[in-house]
């Protein structure tokens, strides 16, 4: 028992009423206001700020109640409660009660009562704790540039913030979704994406990928986390796409990648110029020591032969800067094309 | 006498290969660059042609690809000089129009080696 909690008594004056009052002062509850009509009730709501809302529709037609229950229910602030008559346990009554409507069967029972209010309560604790969450992933969701969206396991749009609605739907303000997410929307990433939306549910575990799709505004990279979420049996309810326009980090990769071989390029023509310069010398030397007799020749010719193989060392450093250049020119197509292919008796 | 057609554009190599080869019984005509070694070429018909690779403007495989185009001289022989090795690309491209590729500096007995074995008369086997 919750004591000290207000609460608002909606009905018409009825024996039933000084009931539900009587009881609920015996439970420790105050009972604020009584009120005959959902508009009253939700004035006074405002200013009085009851714990509890409680609407008695036991004297009321099966119909007749809807919509003041559905405008008190709908205000959503505060946990609301229907008294119904017994009447209602046989069909249809309760089967015509929609799913989020909290009730108790008379006749009024103190503890029965009580687990009935303390139920709702925690209810409507958790739902407020479910909406603030809402709120705050939606806000964490629209905060950054990427694209994140909900696909269910029908396929149907559950939640896309504002950068997919702009990039990938023709009316970007609805954010009514719960249709086919193909239908609302659209573009050659979406396509792409299809297959592997239905891989992660079918397999259930995550995939990484990345994307180079056609757009109006050209050739556009991107990166794609897609999550599978997973009920407690381990059934995947739904699918969060998380989508990263990469297109710049690529075409600068691309641009560092050129830049990595041309400067290969300017490397190694330095040192084809240099290790020929100096070989040559050293042929000079050795053709004029072999040339004659000498008593110093074979001292000469080894220091030539440690010079060459410091010369050698340095061409293979150059050789291996060459297997770099022609690595990034087959797999990324970059480099001088003048140093790619040479003119000659071959053409390609 | 056979004759033998040195290209470099080192002036020091020139003379004293042309000093070697002179002393070996060669007739020896020499160019320093590419172009005029396709003039000589062409007016003296050596036996063989040692061709430099790093020349300037016309380097010695532009050299070579001029030489083996000209119905004249395609079949002379020619053997690659360089203080560079050839890339993967260069054997590709032009491996199969010289007879051998020698690194500089190269000793006299084993350049003398090369060329005897390239201006040696080829044994020819009817079947």
């Amino acid at each position: 028992m919750m004591a000290g909690m207000n609460v608002l008594l909606i009905e018409h004056e009825s024996v039933t009423t000084k009931g539900i009052r009587a009881v609920l002062s015996a439970m420790g509850y105050e009972v604020v206001a009584i009120v005959d009509d959902a508009d009253n009730a939700l004035k006074i709501a405002r200013h009085v700020k009851p714990d509890l809302i409680i609407l008695d529709i036991s004297q009321y037609g099966e119909t007749a109640w809807i919509s003041s229950a559905e405008k008190i229910r709908g205000h959503g602030e505060i946990p609301f409660l229907l008294i119904v008559a017994p009447s209602w346990s046989n069909y249809p009554g309760l089967a015509m009660l929609p799913p989020q409507f909290d009730y108790y069967i008379l006749p009024l029972e103190e503890e029965k009562l009580q687990i009935t209010i303390n139920m709702v309560l925690k209810k409507y604790a958790l739902e407020i704790r479910l909406k603030k969450s809402e709120e705050r992933y939606r806000t964490i969701a629209e905060l950054g540039d990427d694209m994140i969206f909900i696909v269910n396991r029908e396929r149907v749009l559950e939640y896309a913030n504002s950068v997919v609605m702009m990039r990938f739907s023709s009316d970007s303000h609805n954010s009514d979704f719960k249709k086919p997410y193909d239908e609302v929307l659209a573009g050659e990433l979406i396509k792409s994406l299809d297959n592997f939306i239905s891989r992660v549910i079918w397999w259930g575990e995550k995939i990484h990928r990345q994307d180079q799709v056609r757009t109006p505004y050209g050739i556009e990279w991107y990166e794609t986390l897609l999550i599978p979420m997973k009920s407690k049996n381990n059934l995947v309810n739904a699918v969060i796409v998380v989508s990263r326009d990469i297109t710049d980090r690529v075409r600068f990769e691309e641009k560092l990648r050129e830049k990595g071989i041309r400067q290969i390029e300017k490397n190694n023509e330095q040192f084809q110029i240099l290790n020929d310069q100096i070989r040559n010398p050293l042929q000079v030397i050795k053709s004029i020591i072999e040339l004659e007799e000498n008593p110093y020749q074979e001292k000469v010719l080894e220091q030539v032969a440690i010079i060459d193989s410091i010369v050698t060392r340095l061409d293979e450093g150059w050789l291996e800067s060459e297997k770099v250049r022609r690595f990034l020119i087959e797999h990324y197509h970059h480099g001088n094309p003048e140093c790619r292919e040479k003119t000659g008796l071959i053409s390609h | 006498m056979q004759t033998v057609c040195l290209v470099d554009d080192n002036e020091d190599i020139l003379s004293i290969f042309s000093l070697y080869f002179r002393r070996k019984g060669y007739h020896v005509i020499t160019a320093g660059s590419g172009r005029d070694c396709i003039d000589m070429t062409g007016a003296y018909m050596p036996e063989l042609i040692l061709l430099d690779v790093m020349m300037e403007p016309m380097d010695g495989w532009q050299t070579l690809v001029a030489l083996k185009r000209n119905p004249k001289t395609c079949h002379i022989p020619v053997i690659m000089v360089s203080g560079k090795k050839p890339t993967p690309d260069d054997v590709h491209l032009y491996g199969k129009f010289y007879e051998h590729f020698i690194m500089k500096p190269v000793s006299f007995p084993v350049l003398f080696e090369v060329v005897s074995s390239v201006l040696s008369p080829k044994v020819i086997r009817v079947r």
